[in-house]
């Protein structure tokens, strides 16, 4: 991933006045823009991040409002602890085929997604379920951005002994499978409620972010601008926060928005083995894991969660993309 | 040398701490305590004297580790402890890693090939529809959770597929789309102006409708074989295909090499085939294919002329793979008496293995790999994305390198610039990539085995964990990191094989 | 300008070559114009921009970067992307080198026309030898054994300054130094003793202690072959004091034209005088 070492300020290129007897033509209008103007126009006009970002964002509403968090309430009316009966073998009552095709009108009915052998609706538990994962993901992802790009900065810039003792610490962390680890740490702390377990594996994932972002500084660190400001007199922190770190921007929200999307699948798989969130709560990894077996039976229990998991993935990742290539000076969509 | 003792120092630090927290992530006599049985005391003390339960932590470490210890001593035996049931933990370490590295290895393999193969094409066709379904599919597959796909190939595919098996018939609605889906993919690849891709189309859609209509009719999927014909025939075309792609056919002597080379191997395979059918054991196998290699060396050699090298190399490869095109002949014939044994449940979901299945060499061999085809599957989907938009991106940024540009004004063909060039440059970092995918692939193993009931390491790592049974899990992670060690050297060799400027350092 | 003769007398194939060097012009190029499509609409990189290049003659052509003039020259040569808009015309031994196919087009590069990039050590690919790149160009022209061609660049090698050549043809191009490597490119382009060479910027990336050097072997060398040299670059020195005509480009255009003598004593305009002198001075994406 580079950046260009370039500070941040605007740059507006000094015009030099024509030459005498000489002709000067502008060969093309090119509007001066600044570094970050020209990210967020280039993200902007990646397509894929932006239906990402619009299906992740409706995914996030929907999750929040419809049932409601915390002491706030939802729009839907059902809870997702309720029990009762199962109404049509809890079958889900979501018609969306257009009434040209099917002869009913489009219907959503009391239960959309269904309901499970004890009558709960499966739509709310689906949207509890996508609340706690996504909370899981999000927290991952930023603690792991704090921490990687903590470690990484202290490390690659003050070097040394320090630098050093990080990155053994760092190269500990990273020889642990992953899975192994959070496997057992999980189980341990999963019981003590989501926060705990999102801490947790945060705590597990930043590594990468610390290697890399070590790196980057450590290339910056050599860099004139650094030396000139050092020449100025400004002191260490300084630096890194004005001029290290708006250079690494590009690297942390590709590798924090990558991360996030590798934390909702960490953390539905251990939740689907039963290491991750537990009983009484909800994941929707451990539904599906709930649920496996009524594969041939009440398919809509397995693949509702599967859906938004792959919805939430997918769009995080396309997002993720597009960051990517807004920070990547040497895109060049040439439309041929 | 030095990174050597540091890993070395880490992997000792870290098990310490992974051994301190199993031991405080519960109860280990969590379920006793609910026996109803008479001996339930009996049951708790037996237990607490296998798992140490009455000495503190520290004590407990120190004495897994000296047990430890001694597997690093040639000539003791290793004791990793026992189970909390008694068991021996090597030997269940034992059985669990042949499991686990018959999957692994087979899902690293085949994603690699699948990946970087379609990685090149999708980078040297880039913005054509091709590119675009690819990438999105890549997409779509790393943001898929293994364990719903797990899931959903044990219930559905494993049904269908065998309930389809029974009475193999391609449906003309399936001919019709699969024969416009291979029309679509071979026109992107093979490119060129309308009129050329539109002839491609046609060409591969009829093939596919031929083919398969063909395949459909005489059910060949109930008793496939390939024949002798058409194992001559393929393993001729496979020389073909590996001087089309290395070194290009102009090349005469390598071509001639690598068809002879290959020829031999079929033709002398299917003469054999009877011989090798019934007295095959992998020892055997092995020699014929060394012995393969040894003659293919030699006839390259013989007939490269000037281009002995390159030759020798392509007849090799050639011979060793239409040494596996006989191979899978000969597993094919075994086909249907399998089919018969198992009760037409051709796929299976469970284990590794039939239980208390006994047949020929073949039998047990096709057994041991339809066990195999939904966990590896599974596994395959999300390296697969890795590998595909890695190098991608890897042979992009080499083919707008300055050196390929250089190789492009000396006049060279865009094949010998694509494959000698950019292609060898490009794989460099595909290295570095497979070390860190081992990583996530032994991850993905480890629920892949949970669904598909492997005894691997990872469901005696995930069971071990849930009963808070320390010496399995340490058993385990001992493998794993070590695995993982290794296969970072491995990739460590293989860049520096690749890369000559870091090969002094 | 008269260079001294170089080595003729050389042990091996180049003196068994017949002697049919081109007369007269060789390479003419009419009102090229090359256009690369952006964000912003199209930059015009190069425009309108005729110039001729006759037997074993050295044209210069300088400009400040930006102004095209290695565009110009990768055009001729075929070897910009495919969203390039080239228009005009690069006659080359009867044929539009802009209009011909791409295997014509390949069967010239190396062969006829080669060229020599500015920076040796991306240009050249690191996992390959040496020895085995130069042959890689001598055997994708003339069918002659790997053998056969290692001894040929082992000559080209020698004959360009390197020692001990033989055993150079199995280094990496990492292994050499920034000198010896753009030595050793320059043996790759002549190899196959070509009627034309582009050299685009082949010292500016040399320390200037050796860019003399190589640039005397340059000149060397293309004389022994006997071709015509195109030599872009920014130091109007070097043009001033090797060079038998010369084209000035600015911003993608040709803004003089003419023999040294005429250009350096009586100019028409006044050169900017950031030619040799290496400061950025425009936002142009496109660098020359």
């Amino acid at each position: 991933m580079t950046a260009e070492a370039t500070p941040t300020a605007a740059e507006e290129p000094t015009l030099v006045g024509p030459l005498p007897g000489v002709e000067v033509e502008r060969e093309f209008t090119v509007k001066a823009r600044t570094q970050g103007e020209l990210v967020r126009r280039r993200f902007f006009r990646h397509r894929a991040a932006m239906i990402g970002l619009v299906v992740l964002l409706g995914v996030i509403l929907l999750s929040v409002t419809s049932i409601g968090i915390g002491p706030v309430p939802g729009w839907w009316n059902q809870d997702y602890l309720a029990t009762g009966s199962s109404v049509d073998g809890g079958r889900p009552t979501l018609d969306l085929t257009p009434e040209v095709v099917d002869g009913q009108r489009e219907f959503i009915g009391p239960h959309p997604f269904g309901q499970e052998n004890t009558g709960r609706d499966y739509f709310a538990m689906t949207m509890r379920g996508t609340q706690q994962s996504l909370f899981i993901a999000f927290s991952v992802g930023l603690i792991s951005v704090l921490l990687g790009t903590l470690v990484g900065a202290i490390a690659g810039y003050f070097g040394g002994l320090l630098g050093n003792v990080l990155m053994r610490i760092t190269d500990l962390v990273i020889t642990l499978p992953l899975i192994v680890v959070a496997s057992v740490v999980s189980f341990r702390f999963g019981g003590a409620g989501v926060g705990a377990l999102a801490l947790v594996l945060g705590l597990l994932v930043w590594t990468q972010l610390a290697r890399l972002m070590r790196g980057e500084v450590l290339s910056l660190r050599e860099k004139e601008f650094v030396e000139a400001a050092r020449a100025m007199g400004a002191g260490p922190w300084r630096i890194i926060g004005r001029h290290i770190l708006p250079n690494v921007v590009g690297t942390i929200l590709v590798s924090g928005t990558l991360w996030t999307s590798s934390a909702i699948l960490l953390e539905t798989a251990l939740s689907f083995l039963g290491v991750g969130v537990r009983a009484p709560d909800i994941s929707l990894g451990s539904l599906i894991s709930d649920y496996q077996a009524a594969f041939q039976t009440r398919p809509w229990l397995f693949w509702w969660p599967g859906l938004f998991i792959i919805l939430i993935a997918l769009s995080i990742n396309f997002i993720g993309d597009g960051l990517r290539d807004a920070f990547d000076p040497r895109q060049n969509r040439v439309r041929a | 040398m030095r990174r050597l003792l540091i890993s070395v120092g880490l992997l000792l630090a870290s098990t310490v701490i992974m051994y301190g927290l199993v031991t405080i992530s519960g109860d280990p006599l969590q379920d006793l305590y609910e026996d109803q049985s008479p001996n339930k005391q009996a049951k708790i003390d037996q237990r607490i004297q296998i798992l140490e339960l009455d000495k503190p932590v520290p004590q407990r470490y120190l004495s897994w580790a000296g047990g430890a210890a001694k597997c690093l001593v040639p000539g003791l035996s290793c004791d990793l402890g026992q189970s909390r049931t008694g068991q021996d933990v090597t030997a269940l370490l034992g059985d669990a890693i042949s499991s686990t590295l018959a999957l692994v290895s087979a899902s690293v393999v085949l994603a690699i090939v699948l990946g970087v193969s379609v990685g090149i094409v999708s980078a040297l066709r880039q913005y054509s529809a091709f590119d675009y379904t690819l990438t999105f599919a890549a997409f779509l597959f790393f943001s898929l959770p293994v364990f719903w796909v797990a899931v959903l190939l044990k219930q559905y595919a494993a049904i269908q597929l065998n309930d389809w098996l029974a009475d193999p018939v391609v449906s003309t609605l399936v001919v019709a789309v699969l024969a416009g889906l291979s029309g679509l993919i071979w026109a992107s690849i093979i490119g060129g102006d309308r009129r050329q891709r539109l002839l491609v189309f046609a060409a591969a859609a009829i093939a596919t409708i031929a083919t398969l209509s063909y395949l459909s009719a005489v059910r060949w999927f109930a008793q496939p074989a390939l024949g002798p014909a058409a194992v001559i025939a393929v393993s001729l075309a496979v020389g073909l295909v590996v001087t089309l792609l290395g070194s290009g056919i102009r090349r005469r002597g390598v071509l001639y090499a690598s068809v002879a080379s290959a020829g031999l191997v079929g033709i002398v395979g299917t003469a054999a085939s009877g011989w090798i059918e019934t007295n095959a054991s992998w020892t055997v196998l092995a020699a014929l294919a060394i012995a393969a290699a040894a003659v293919a060396a030699a006839i390259g050699y013989a007939l490269g002329g000037m281009d002995r090298i390159p030759a020798i190399r392509s007849a090799v490869l050639s011979a060793l793979l239409a040494g596996g095109v006989v191979f899978l002949d000969l597993l094919l014939r075994a086909f249907p008496s399998y089919k018969d044994a198992v009760n037409g449940r051709v796929v299976a979901t469970i284990g590794e293995r039939t239980p208390n299945f006994t047949g020929t060499f073949w039998e047990v061999q096709i057994d041991l790999a339809t066990h195999l085809v939904l966990p590896t599957a599974a596994l395959i989907l999300i390296s697969f994305a890795t590998y595909t938009r890695f190098t991608r991106a890897s042979m992009l940024e080499v083919l707008n390198a300055d050196y390929v540009r250089t190789a492009r004004s000396k006049g060279l063909t865009e094949r010998t610039v694509v494959v000698n060039h950019a292609f060898r440059n490009a794989l460099i970092p595909v290295a570095t990539l497979a070390a860190i995918d081992f990583g996530s692939v032994l991850g993905g193993a480890v629920i892949t085995e949970t669904v598909f009931g492997r005894k691997g390491l990872g469901s005696l790592l995930i069971d071990s964990v849930r009963n808070v049974d320390p010496n399995p899990v340490m058993g385990c992670y001992i493998v794993l990191a070590v695995s993982i060690v290794v296969f970072n050297m491995l990739a460590d060799i293989t860049y520096a094989y690749l890369d000559p400027r870091i090969r002094l350092s | 300008m008269i260079r001294p003769a170089g080595r003729t007398a050389v042990d091996g194939y180049i003196d068994d070559l017949p002697a049919t060097r081109p007369e007269g012009v060789v390479l003419s190029v009419r009102n090229l114009t090359v256009g690369f499509p952006t964000d912003d609409g199209m930059v015009q990189a190069v425009r309108d921009v005729s110039y001729d290049v006759s037997a074993g003659e050295i044209l210069g052509i300088v400009g400040e970067s930006g102004s095209g003039k290695s565009v110009s020259s990768l055009a001729v040569m075929g070897l910009l992307p495919k969203s390039a808009r080239i228009t005009g015309s690069a006659t080359y031994g009867g044929a539009d080198l802009l209009r011909i196919s791409q295997a014509a087009r390949r069967s010239l590069r190396g062969r006829k026309i080669a060229m020599i990039f500015q920076d040796p050590l991306s240009s050249m690919n690191p996992v390959h030898t040496v020895g085995a790149q130069i042959a890689e160009a001598v055997r994708s022209h003339e069918a002659v054994s790997q053998k056969v061609a290692l001894e040929r660049a082992a000559e080209m090698l020698d004959l360009c300054g390197i020692p001990q050549a033989t055993r150079r043809l199995k280094s990496y191009p990492h292994e050499f130094s920034g000198g010896m490597r753009q030595r050793a490119m320059i043996a790759m382009a002549i190899v196959n003793r070509p009627e034309l060479i582009i050299a685009d910027e082949p010292t500016t990336a040399l320390d200037v202690t050796i860019q003399a050097q190589v640039l005397e072997k340059l000149f060397e060398v293309k004389d022994t072959v006997g071709a015509a040299l195109v030599l872009i670059t920014h130091d109007l020195g070097v043009v001033a004091g090797s060079a038998d005509r010369v084209l000035v480009m600015y911003a993608g255009r040709a803004v003089e034209k003419g023999g040294v003598d005429e250009v350096f004593y009586r100019p028409r305009s006044r050169t900017p005088p950031g030619c040799s002198d290496p400061s950025p001075r425009s936002a142009l994406p496109v660098s020359g």
